[in-house]
């Protein structure tokens, strides 16, 4: 237990990142390269913290408005950027990221301005944050089997592939998107009512090469990936502290080396050893559609497109 | 006259000024076997990417079952009942050989009896639960097959299916295709194997730079002069 009280603040951090990285990793492995999430994970923070202490909301309403907003928002979002794709998605959700932090900047009345709000109370506890992770960890795991899951893979792996059988490309990423955002926004939500302030440049890019980072070391495979990975990535800085000065070198070193070494992240190692063990690994795949080529050596179709393909017009 | 499965109206494919296809009309019947046959590049390849609505129609018009598909999106084609294969293997390699099936049924109520139905049709029940990148290249074609066949569609476009096949794997897919075939199902079949072509279909069509050059019973039409020009070039293209 004092191991547990030590290190409360890294675990609440880590459990509220996982459900950030969840939002970027389930977009991912549908092949929908989006990075709005840090943006609506603003949404939904400051519209909890807003109407919890402005408006004398109780918690749970107050995140649930800020899911449904941001689930709104999301919507229209996809249908906006909807024929974008790989790196051209991604830089019109980082635009939109910039975007939330404008408007959070300079609509002071609401959040706060730059200086941002102070003094939220805080409503959540660890074990109720817990309890959280672990409904979405399962909610994801059903979600991850069965047809939905292999939809999301046939989205990510082949999307004309995915079309002769059916299915209707367009409308699961919106889905996928609107999903995305919401579970950013819970992020949010909770953020704010468990550390008390909630800033303007704490929605913005070093939060999306944070949560990237948790994908990407974590592995983009399975859902527990992201989870792993937020413990990672919060926990590194500490792990790291005996290297001073030193410590943002030796971080982005290991980046480096998780992504040339093992692109798979934390869950193809563990798929590799229980492969060698068991005599039968299973495939992988990282979590970018432009790497098909790297697990599907037949198909010379896999280019990156900076648009929907052929006849999936919307 | 049997009325007409799938009906090519003058479709034309354009892509600036390559006329890929250009101006084919053809009619299917329920349950035959069609051929395309013709040189690479003729076009065959961006027809069934035009039935499957894949490419862009320049002209023309497509009707499936007295539907107009020419104004369907892919995945509306394919639930009208038009399954396909592609040239080059494309399986999902996180799947498995069952998933791989099975995602082509998602939607239907008897998913799990459809797909061990046509797992079972191509031999492939024993490696359902192999990944497809440790299979043989014959065996992942098959797979496709199965993927193709699991929804029990009403037009079968193959493309390429036995190329890079060692005889006994064609021998064993003509047969598929000629049982299929037995059983009703309509195939639309590209292949440059014209022995399997001439054994296995009922009815043949020649494409040579995105035109229909010639159709009919399959032996008479591969002997004729336009046919053996369009696979051969024409004599004075020897001479010269």
């Amino acid at each position: 237990m004092e191991w547990f009280s030590d290190n409360e603040t890294l675990i609440q951090a880590a459990l509220a990142g996982a459900i950030l990285a969840y939002s970027f990793q389930i977009a991912m492995r549908a092949g929908v390269f989006t990075l709005a999430g840090v943006g609506f994970w603003g949404i939904g923070g400051y519209t909890t913290a807003y109407l919890v202490t402005e408006r004398e909301w109780m918690t749970v309403p107050a995140i649930l408005v800020g899911i449904l907003l941001s689930g709104i928002i999301g919507l229209a979002l996809a249908l906006v950027l909807g024929r974008l794709r790989s790196l051209y998605l991604a830089m019109a959700t980082v635009a939109f990221v910039l975007l939330v932090q404008i408007v959070a900047i300079n609509w002071e009345d609401v959040t706060g301005g730059a200086g941002g709000m102070f003094g939220i109370p805080v409503t959540i506890s660890t074990w109720q944050l817990l309890l959280v992770v672990a409904v979405v960890s399962v909610a994801l795991l059903f979600f991850e089997r069965g047809a939905r899951g292999r939809t999301i893979e046939a989205m990510r792996l082949d999307e004309q592939v995915a079309m002769s059988v059916g299915i209707n490309i367009v409308r699961e990423r919106d889905l996928i998107f609107v999903l995305s955002s919401m579970l950013a926004a819970l992020s949010g939500g909770i953020a704010a009512m468990m550390f008390n302030t909630l800033a303007p440049e704490q929605a913005g890019f070093g939060l999306i090469v944070d949560t990237l980072m948790m994908v990407v070391i974590g592995g983009a495979a399975a859902w527990w990936g992201a989870l792993v990975g937020a413990f990672i990535v919060t926990w590194l800085p500490e792990l790291l502290r005996f290297t001073g000065d030193y410590r943002g070198i030796v971080e982005g070193l290991i980046v480096v080396l998780v992504v040339v070494y093992a692109p798979e992240g934390f869950v193809g190692l563990v798929r590799r050893v229980t492969g060698f063990i068991s005599g039968r690994r299973k495939p992988v795949g990282t979590p970018f559609a432009d790497d098909t080529a790297t697990v599907m050596p037949d198909a010379k179709h896999a280019q990156p497109e900076a648009a929907l393909p052929e006849g999936a017009e919307r | 006259m049997t009325a007409s499965l799938l009906t090519l109206d003058d479709v034309k494919v354009h892509f600036g000024g390559v006329k890929a296809v250009d101006g084919i009309s053809i009619d299917l019947e329920p349950g035959k076997l069609y051929g395309i046959v013709g040189p690479n590049g003729s076009g065959k390849t961006t027809l069934i990417n035009a039935v499957s609505r894949f490419v862009h129609l320049s002209a023309g018009d497509i009707t499936l079952d007295g539907t107009r598909v020419s104004a369907m999106k892919p995945f509306q084609v394919a639930r009208h009942g038009v399954a396909r294969t592609f040239q080059a293997i494309r399986l999902l390699p996180t799947l498995t050989v069952r998933e791989n099936v099975l995602m082509a049924v998602d939607r239907k109520p008897d998913a799990k009896k459809a797909t061990d139905a046509a797992l079972e049709r191509l031999n492939l029940t024993r490696i359902a639960d192999e990944y497809p990148d440790n299979l043989p290249y014959g065996t992942r074609r098959r797979i496709e097959i199965a993927r193709a066949i699991a929804p029990d569609p009403k037009l079968l476009m193959l493309d390429e299916p036995i190329a890079g096949m060692n005889r006994e794997e064609r021998a064993e897919i003509a047969e598929v295709m000629k049982s299929l075939r037995d059983d009703g199902l309509t195939q639309l079949l590209i292949e440059h194997d014209l022995r399997i072509v001439l054994n296995t279909c009922d009815h043949l069509f020649v494409m040579n730079f995105g035109k229909k050059v010639a159709e009919g019973p399959p032996h008479a039409t591969a002997a004729l002069p336009v046919v053996q020009e369009a696979y051969l070039g024409r004599k004075h293209d020897v001479d010269a």
